[in-house]
Order: C-alpha cells, then structure tokens, then sequence
C-alpha cells in the first residue's frame, strides 16, 4: 500500500476489536491543544475514533515552577478542561471566572463561587453518570504508574477531589509531581479519544517527565 | 366496484387547514430565520452571562451578528482530497431540511403542505439529519472531522427510536399523521397534559438532532470543532445557521403535536402558535446549556433502557385511552 493521493498515504487496515478490519489513522495530539497537558505530544492509532496504540513525548518538559497561586490556578485549569471535555460549558465558563479571580488575588482564601461550583457539580446527575466507570484506577496501578495518590478511583471521583481540592484553597501540598509521559500513553490505550481526553484532564497532571518511572525499568 | 385510483380525500373539505399558494413559502422561510436569530441572540446573551458580566465573553446577545460578519469575510479555506460535493451538500442541507420541516407546521389554520402523512415527513427530514452530519464530517477528510461524525452516529443510534416513539403518541391519540388533525384533536386538552414522557422525548431528540447541548460532543471541542472542524467562512456559518434553524423548526412542531397548535384566548391561531414556539425554543435553548454532554458511546444505554421503555409505556397508555374513547 504505497498509494497517495494528494500526497497523503492510505489509511492501512489493521483488526480491530470485532475481529473485522479497519482502517487505522495515524494521529498526532498536541503538544498545543485546549485542554490538554501543555507539552505533550501522543502518537495515536486511531481505529474510528478507538486509541488502539499510543506513544508519547514531551516538549519543554520539567517542571513548571511558580509559586503556590500558580499551582492552584493550574489545577483550576485542569478543572475547567474536565468540565469543558464533559461538555459542561455552562460550569466550565464558571470554573474559569474562579480561576481568573484566583491568579487576581494570589493565595488569598478562596471566592464563595468555589462553593456553588461544587455543589453544582456534585448535583449533577448527568455528570455522575457519564464519567463514573471511567478508567478506574487502584491504588497498586497508582503507584506503578507513579501517580499522584488522590488519582485512585474513577474519572468522576477524580474530578470530585479536582473539586474538593479547589474548594480547600491554599494548602501546602497543591503543588503536585510531574507525570511520566510513557504512563500517560499507556493509561488511554482502549479508550476512545473522548473518554481519553477526559481521563487525561482527570489526572490533573501539573508537569511532565519523558519516559517512564524507574521501577519500571528495573522490571525490564 | 371500488376505482383502485380514489384516494382517501388527502386535502380535501374536512380538513382543519388551508393550504395556501406556494409562494408563502417565502414567508415561512423568514419566520424559520426570524426564529434561528432569537434562539441565537438569546444563547449568546446566556453564554456571556456564564462567563461573567461584560467583561466576560465578547458581544453577549450580539454575538451571533459579530459571529455572523467575521465568517462572511473569511477567507474558505479547504482540505487536501476533500470530497467537497458531499461536504458541501452535508454543510447546507441542514438548513434545507429545516426548511422542509417547517413546511408542514400549521401556522394557525394556514399550511404551505398539507400533507396526509406529516408526522412521517418531519420524522424522514430528521432521520435526514444522520447522512448530512455524518457528510460533513466525511467530505472534509480530516481525522478529526471524521471522529465528530462516529460520534453523532452514536448518538443517533440512542436517540432516534424514542424519538420515533414519542411522535406515534399523538398520532395515535389524534387517530391521523395530518399535523393540522393533529392539532385540532387536542381540543380542550393539550397532548402535553397527557403524554408528558412522549413531549420530553421528544425535547431531547430535538436538542439531538440539532448537534446541540448534551448531544454536542459531535462538535466537541476535544476534536477541534468536530463534524465542523474544517468548515470556514460561508460554510460554516450555514452549517451553524442550519442547526439553529433545526431547533427552531423541532420547536415549532412541538406546537401542533403537543401544546394545542393555535389555541388560546384574545390572540389569533397564528399569533398563539409564534408565542408558543418562541417559548419552547427559548425554554431549548436555556436548558440545553443546563446539561453536561452524554457520552456518544454510553448513551445508547440511555436511549434504549431508559427512554425507549418509557416512551414505550406512554404510547401504549395512549393507545388504550384512545381504544376506550372510541
């Protein structure tokens, strides 16, 4: 299969999860897309829209630095992308004045619209089920794929400690570790690209490292 | 001997509208727009409130006009191979179809088409929805734009039945698919009052196949526009009219289905029926913005366990009522 038209090669066929074959597409996301972990670049197979492989790398990697009221804007901003990715424009648009209220005032306590938030995303019923079952973590997956702790359960668990962790306002450990990009990739392959999306923002990752932790490369 | 070519009187003396000449075809269409600019001058006002006062989002209720010059001067740009004659027929048949439903809406007593089978006409202009959204999603050849159009057929799958479903309800009350006998037979009593599931149904599979609220994600901003990824310009402004203009038009029959048609004191038929559009449009508008998204590959868990049962339940309901009344 060496034909391109226009200059663009065929999709190639591959099996898909039926046992029928279908096109795969080749498809880089990031290292700039809204919503998405500033730097990463993933190298997806896409069968539809099902991520069957997935290779990651980082631009610009380290640490991002700044002070506590830049981590706390940032995890705001992590809010508003799994908000947004829910297709909750209405509450993400809220999440955002917080955040832009937040990077005003510094470390200052938190606005009561902190509070409304929560609550409005703790009543929503479409929300629970939409994201609840998605990607559950355990602990022992947490800690192989060097994780930050409060990542163990669902997608809906995690946004409601994103939540919980906005609304607690400035305490000391909002700074949080960098992820490796290679468990990124390996976390989203199976998922479709909107379920992948929304997990990665879940994850609230505030800084990236290439490769992968180093208990997995003593495991070989 | 029966004549095997006489045919049920379709239009004929005992039907409770009148068709008028075909130009008033015209006059519908400027209705069908007048509506698309209320629905979105109201979601831009909605939109800038959410995002904080005036400072917030650009425009507010003006938005869609700013919207409206900015994608007329743009520049249309295109993508390598893409198949542009079903791209294009995807990107304008929205508002085409939107059209096309109106013209069986009764505005009081006048119908551009009175035709016999109509609920059937508004539900094949809405399963027309699927081929040109999936086709703006395929013509442009882009990953992307691709995703969005799987998604949007998801979706269909989970919503096209209950709304199917929640359609036969008033046909089966009113005993006819004439959208005017429709109408006239909720004398007294709006379908609404009675078949309050089938009128909910039927709500969310207008937002469906309008590709908005909770069933955007075919538009998702996680796939950079979706199905409109790689529209610019004049297309895209008539896929976003087309849209609106489908939510207008779902309002509108809504109208004669459920709430009455024309009924109502003081006001003439027509007028009632603008006011009663205008409400439930607004009433779309406000509350798909209320929801989150419904993920296109769980949906169908909804669609069928949960909403096909219960519009199920309601017209069987229907249906023996209207057995016992007759």
């Amino acid at each position: 299969m060496d034909m391109a038209p226009g200059g663009l090669p065929l999709a190639e066929g591959g099996g898909d999860r039926d046992g029928l074959e279908m096109d795969v597409l080749e498809v880089r996301l990031g290292p700039v897309l809204p919503h998405w972990p500033a730097g990463l670049v993933l190298h997806c197979s896409l069968q539809g829209d099902l991520v069957t492989q997935a290779r990651a790398e980082v631009f610009g990697a380290g640490d991002q630095g700044g002070d506590e009221a830049d981590a706390r804007a940032r995890g705001l901003d992590n809010l508003v992308s799994v908000l947004a990715l829910a297709g909750w424009d209405d509450a993400a648009a809220q999440a955002r004045r917080i955040r832009d209220a937040a990077l005003e005032t510094g470390g200052g306590p938190s606005d009561p619209g902190v509070g409304r938030l929560r609550r409005r995303v703790r009543r929503s019923w479409a929300l629970r089920w939409s994201l609840r079952g998605l990607r559950p973590l355990t602990e022992e997956e947490v800690r192989h794929h060097g994780l930050p702790v409060d990542v163990v359960g669902d997608t809906y668990d995690r946004l409601l400690r994103m939540v919980d962790r906005a609304a607690g306002g400035e305490r000391r450990h909002d700074v949080r570790p960098a992820v490796w990009t290679d468990h990124l990739a390996q976390l989203v392959v199976g998922l479709d690209l909107a379920a992948a999306r929304l997990v990665l923002a879940s994850l609230d990752v505030h800084g990236l490292r290439a490769g992968q932790a180093e208990h997995e490369v003593s495991h070989g | 001997m029966v004549d095997p070519i006489a045919m049920p009187n379709v239009a004929g003396s005992d039907s409770p509208v009148v068709t008028v000449a075909p130009g008033w075809a015209f006059a519908a269409v400027t209705v069908l727009g007048a509506l698309v600019v209320v629905a979105a001058v109201l979601d831009g006002a909605l939109s800038a409130r959410s995002s904080g006062g005036p400072g917030g989002a650009p425009g507010g209720a003006a938005r869609p006009f700013g919207e409206a010059a900015r994608l007329m001067r743009q520049r249309r740009r295109t993508t390598v191979q893409a198949d542009s004659l079903l791209w294009r027929i995807g990107g304008a048949g929205l508002l085409v179809t939107a059209a096309l439903m109106v013209a069986v809406v009764p505005l009081g007593r006048w119908t551009i088409f009175d035709l016999d089978v109509g609920v059937m006409w508004f539900n094949a202009m809405d399963v027309m929805v699927w081929a040109l959204v999936w086709l703006t999603g395929w013509g442009a050849n882009s990953a992307h734009s691709l995703v969005g159009g799987y998604r949007f057929l998801a979706h269909g799958l989970g919503y096209e039945l209950p709304l199917m479903f929640a359609l036969v309800a008033p046909a089966i009350a009113a005993e006819s698919l004439n959208v005017g006998r429709v109408a006239a037979a909720q004398d007294g009593l709006w379908f609404v009052v009675w078949m309050p599931v089938a009128f909910l149904v039927y709500l969310l599979g207008v937002a469906a196949f309008s590709v908005g609220g909770p069933f955007a994600p075919a538009l998702g901003s996680d796939v950079a526009g979706g199905v409109r990824a790689e529209l610019s310009g004049v297309d895209r402004l008539v896929f976003e009219t087309g849209r609106y203009a489908l939510l207008a038009a779902g309002a509108a029959f809504a109208v004669p289905m459920f709430l009455g048609g024309g009924a109502g004191p003081l006001l003439p038929d027509w007028a009632w029926v603008l006011v009663k559009t205008v409400t439930v449009l607004s009433l779309l508008v406000w509350l798909r913005r209320r929801l989150p998204a419904f993920r296109p590959d769980t949906f169908m868990e909804v669609g069928w366990l949960v909403l096909l049962p219960a519009v199920l339940v309601q017209d069987l309901l229907v249906a023996v009522v209207a057995v016992w009344r007759s």
